[in-house]
């Protein structure tokens, strides 16, 4: 019992890292039908502002370090990617993203050389909560995901900016004939969507260590969450994102001993569930069935 | 070809310190090119191709991972050229081509050595990186522990997040434990992570290999790395071997006495392979495998028709107030 429970706990930290960045991803998809891989590279980047800050000496520099990253990266982010949303043109916007993402990471790679940091020198602190144990920043990154999950939630499907952020990208002139400045709610998205990027960087590089590419698995698992989920249905993306997390990791731990599945699975087991899940259900696991004329 | 990037960079900017100076000190110093090899196959047979066809080259000296060795394996002979590693050890480097030679240890002897001072356990669990040197010696391994090995995880390569392997290997509650993770910031990491369960893993037998010898790897978890047993290159205290050290520009905290004298030993004899081929027309390989080798570590060895350089015997390392101490 103790090692399922250490299991599940251990997965939903990971999950809750990929629902960070699902929603990134999700929010600037909502406002600009474009998704913005190069998120994982500003939580890298982040990340290393984060650390940047602490080697000289100060949680607060560290703070506003990562903070400015994560803004200026944002702002950056809506600068470059704002032509493809108005010319209609969002895969050539996901490429360019996806090179401002593998930029980001060799500028990092430069700057900071390729071997791994440490946010927190020595072992972490550890909080065991009846039996089970988790890592500090592990517990600061469910306390934290579980507010912005419900923040989000609430924030899209109950109240009217959830309604005004898709209506930006679904009729942008409408939304503009009524009066709402639909650049200013694109480019707040693009900076908050950073930020949100930038905290999950900084947990993650806490947790683990910091090194040039560990936005990478990140994405693709948030990406993958975030068409499983539904594009559309920020619940969806939620559940996707833990769901992907903890299913591969049962599968590991749980299967007959005579698969062998080992750790190195788990990204097969990943793209097998979006494989399976997607062709059924294209539109992601919670959509319905619209009837098109 | 050595790894300037990626997790083992401090590996390679060592060893490159150490050729330089090796070179200077040689009777005809020859011209040094280096490329980055990153630890990865892809890498290694990128750089190989720019150091044969661009930069024209006599010799390789390398890999140094054995993903490394193993990738450029096939481009040798095409090429007529030989490539001399200083440390890859991987056992499947053995019965490759004869252009492709080793002065380092085969993991066979490190895994023979290990295997039989764990043998009266029968809980071993063994925790492994998804890379060939780590998964070769796994191989070796489960062939001398057999039923003995109770928990056999491995996690991909360049993983920094190990905690649902380490919660599968406790499950299994083993008596010793083998940490089979590869240079760099993985084993750090692996090490720290374990350290979160240090009650649990206090009272398991922690056995690894080369990875952990470098002190730097075992700093931030100084307390469950005490009494480690590690299983890996032989000590050398010749008078030699120090001279060269204390000659260095800087000192070796990572590549270590051994790998140390076997990088000057690579470039020493691979100098000499290329300068005596040319006067006596034979080819470099012919040489290297005639005549004895010279050196700190290789001296008066030779390949006898193998790939690795025979004659060296794995030494076993304590850790002792923070050191590795050879038993």
């Amino acid at each position: 019992m103790d090692f399922f429970l250490q299991i599940i706990a251990n997965s939903l930290v990971l999950g809750t890292q990929v629902f960070f960045l699902a929603l990134a991803l999700y929010l600037i998809k909502a406002v600009s039908k474009i998704e913005h891989v190069a998120l994982g590279a500003i939580a890298t980047a982040c990340g290393y502002g984060f650390y940047q800050g602490l080697q000289m000496g100060s949680n607060i520099m560290a703070i506003i370090i990562s903070g400015l990253v994560a803004i200026t990266l944002g702002y950056i982010s809506f600068l470059i990617l704002e032509k493809f949303y108005k010319n209609k043109e969002p895969l050539l916007g996901l490429i360019v993203s996806l090179s401002m993402g593998l930029l980001i990471e060799a500028m990092i790679a430069i700057i900071f050389k390729s071997s791994s940091k440490s946010l927190i020198e020595g072992i972490l602190p550890i909080v065991d909560f009846m039996g089970v144990k988790f890592t500090l920043p592990g517990v600061y990154t469910l306390l934290i995901g579980l507010v912005l999950a419900l923040t989000a939630f609430l924030l899209v499907n109950k109240t009217p900016i959830g309604r005004t952020l898709r209506s930006v990208s679904e009729n942008s002139s409408l939304v503009s004939s009524l009066g709402i400045n639909q650049l200013k709610i694109r480019k707040s998205v693009y900076i908050i969507s950073s930020i949100i990027a930038g905290i999950v960087g900084v947990l993650a590089a806490m947790n683990t260590s910091l090194t040039p590419n560990m936005g990478f698995n990140l994405t693709i698992t948030a990406f993958i969450a975030l068409f499983v989920g539904g594009s559309s249905d920020i619940k969806g993306t939620i559940m996707a994102s833990f769901l992907l997390t903890l299913i591969p990791e049962f599968l590991i731990n749980y299967a007959p001993s005579s698969f062998e599945f080992t750790n190195s699975y788990r990204m097969f087991f990943v793209f097998g569930l979006a494989l399976i899940i997607l062709s059924f259900k294209p539109r992601g696991i919670f959509s319905k069935n619209i009837r098109q004329s | 070809m050595l790894p300037l990037s990626g997790g083992a960079s401090a590996y390679g900017e060592e060893m490159m310190m150490v050729l330089n100076h090796k070179n200077q000190m040689l009777e005809t110093p020859a011209e040094l090119y280096f490329e980055d090899s990153k630890c990865e196959a892809g890498a290694a047979v990128t750089a190989f191709q720019k150091l044969v066809d661009i930069n024209d080259v006599d010799g390789i000296l390398g890999g140094f991972c054995s993903s490394e060795t193993l990738a450029i394996e096939p481009l040798l002979e095409q090429n007529d050229i030989v490539a001399l590693s200083a440390t890859s050890s991987s056992p499947e480097i053995e019965g490759k081509s004869k252009n492709l030679l080793t002065i380092g240890y085969s993991d066979a002897v490190i895994a023979d050595t290990m295997a039989a001072d764990i043998m009266d356990s029968d809980k071993i669990a063994i925790i492994t990186e998804q890379n060939d040197y780590n998964v070769a010696l796994k191989n070796s391994l489960e062939e001398r522990l057999g039923d003995k090995i109770i928990s056999n995880e491995s996690f991909e390569k360049n993983a920094t997040d190990m905690r649902n392997v380490i919660e599968k290997v406790k499950a299994s509650n083993p008596e010793v434990l083998i940490l089979n993770p590869n240079v760099g910031d993985t084993s750090i990491n692996l090490l720290n992570q374990l350290a979160e369960s240090q009650d649990f893993f206090t009272n398991v037998r922690l056995i690894s290999q080369e990875t952990y010898v470098a002190d730097d790897s075992r700093t931030q978890a100084p307390e469950l790395a005490e009494s480690m047993t590690l299983f890996a290159a032989p000590s050398l205290d010749s008078q030699e071997v120090t001279s060269f050290i204390e000659s260095l520009p800087s000192t070796v905290n990572t590549l270590g006495v051994f790998y140390t004298a076997t990088a000057s030993d690579a470039l020493e004899n691979l100098v000499r392979s290329v300068n005596d081929s040319r006067a006596n027309q034979t080819s470099v390989q012919e040489e290297l495998f005639t005549n004895p080798l010279t050196g700190l570590s290789s001296s008066g060895k030779s390949f006898d028709g193998n790939n690795f350089l025979q004659g060296i015997k794995a030494g076993k390392y304590m850790i002792v107030d923070g050191k590795a101490v050879l038993q």
